[in-house]
């Protein structure tokens, strides 16, 4: 795709820029794709001058339609961000607009949700309503150091604040979600806390045939837990 | 307690045998991954069109030209 005649068309439309990790010592940004949230290769990712990231997508092949679109749509978005500049008519529209293509973070999605008000409808609502759940989850999951298991148990305090309000992600990471919350719960040795967790991970979890091992073991982990209270009575 | 004298050398001769193994290994690997990022930057996609290879100068050259960037994020140490 990229040696077609097709791709060097398209590329008059942008600035291409190459990024390769080769790991050679040295090498400047050697971890530019994840500072810029991306997680596998290849990965495209639309940025401006200013290093924001307008739209990124992993690809399994580079695909010149979907760039085509993806351009396409990014067009538009400015077409309406132009307009909106003017007026401010068009404010709703351009934010949902923003967070289809995964520009907003947790934080600023809220404080423009704040910003604009409740002119919303209930379809758009509904539409929103999973997005923020896991861009409110991505948030936490970013201060976790695999490396601190302390920060896996702050960041599950946040997890159960989140189960408590039905806030469940539904995304690629999202056993870590269950394991933060259950660690938390086990760290403050809270009973009912680990058990009410387990049961909704698992009614959550239940297509996902390979967590049942661990599931398993998080049972044992229960009963352990249960035993040692009733020791200390 | 007295330590034989040939065993102490002998210690030290089989730790500094396995730093610079270790060291060498390090070498090889980077050769290596140089060789892989050379052969990265030396496919035909890069002839058909024009392609940074230098993040600041991408960004600079997108302020200019008032463009996007498209940054194609790819590897070169693993297939």
């Amino acid at each position: 795709m990229l040696e077609s005649k097709e791709f060097k068309g398209f590329a008059d439309k942008v600035v291409l820029l190459l990024h390769n990790t080769s790991k050679v010592e040295g090498e400047p940004y050697p971890n530019l794709l994840r500072e810029k949230g991306g997680n596998g290769f290849p990965t495209v990712s639309f940025m401006d001058h200013t290093e924001r990231v307008l739209y990124q997508q992993p690809f399994k092949k580079l695909d010149l339609p979907e760039l085509e679109k993806s351009l396409s749509r990014l067009q538009s978005w400015k077409a309406l961000k132009t307009l909106d500049e003017g007026d401010g008519q068009n404010a709703w529209a351009l934010f949902l607009m923003e967070m289809d293509f995964g520009m907003h973070e947790f934080e600023g999605a809220a404080a423009q949700m704040k910003k604009l008000g409740d002119k919303i409808t209930a379809k758009d609502k509904k539409w929103l309503t999973p997005k923020m759940v896991e861009l409110e989850f991505l948030s936490h999951l970013k201060t976790i150091d695999v490396a601190n298991q302390k920060t896996l148990v702050a960041a599950g305090a946040k997890f159960v604040g989140m189960m408590e309000k039905d806030r469940i992600p539904q995304g690629d990471q999202k056993t870590t979600f269950w394991q933060g919350a259950l660690k938390y719960a086990h760290s403050k040795m809270d009973v009912d806390l680990f058990e009410k967790v387990l049961n909704r991970g698992k009614k959550e979890l239940v297509g996902d045939f390979r967590l049942q091992r661990y599931l398993k073991n998080v049972e044992k982990q229960l009963e352990q837990m249960k035993k040692a209270k009733e020791s200390v009575r | 307690m007295t330590i034989d004298r040939s065993l102490v050398i002998l210690l030290y001769g089989v730790l500094a045998a396995s730093t610079l193994a270790g060291s060498l290994d390090a070498q090889r690997g980077q050769a290596q991954l140089i060789k892989q990022r050379a052969a990265k930057l030396s496919k035909p996609f890069l002839e058909n069109a024009t392609w940074a290879l230098d993040y600041d100068k991408a960004r600079a050259e997108a302020k200019k030209q008032k463009k996007w960037l498209l940054t194609y994020f790819t590897r070169s140490y693993a297939p």
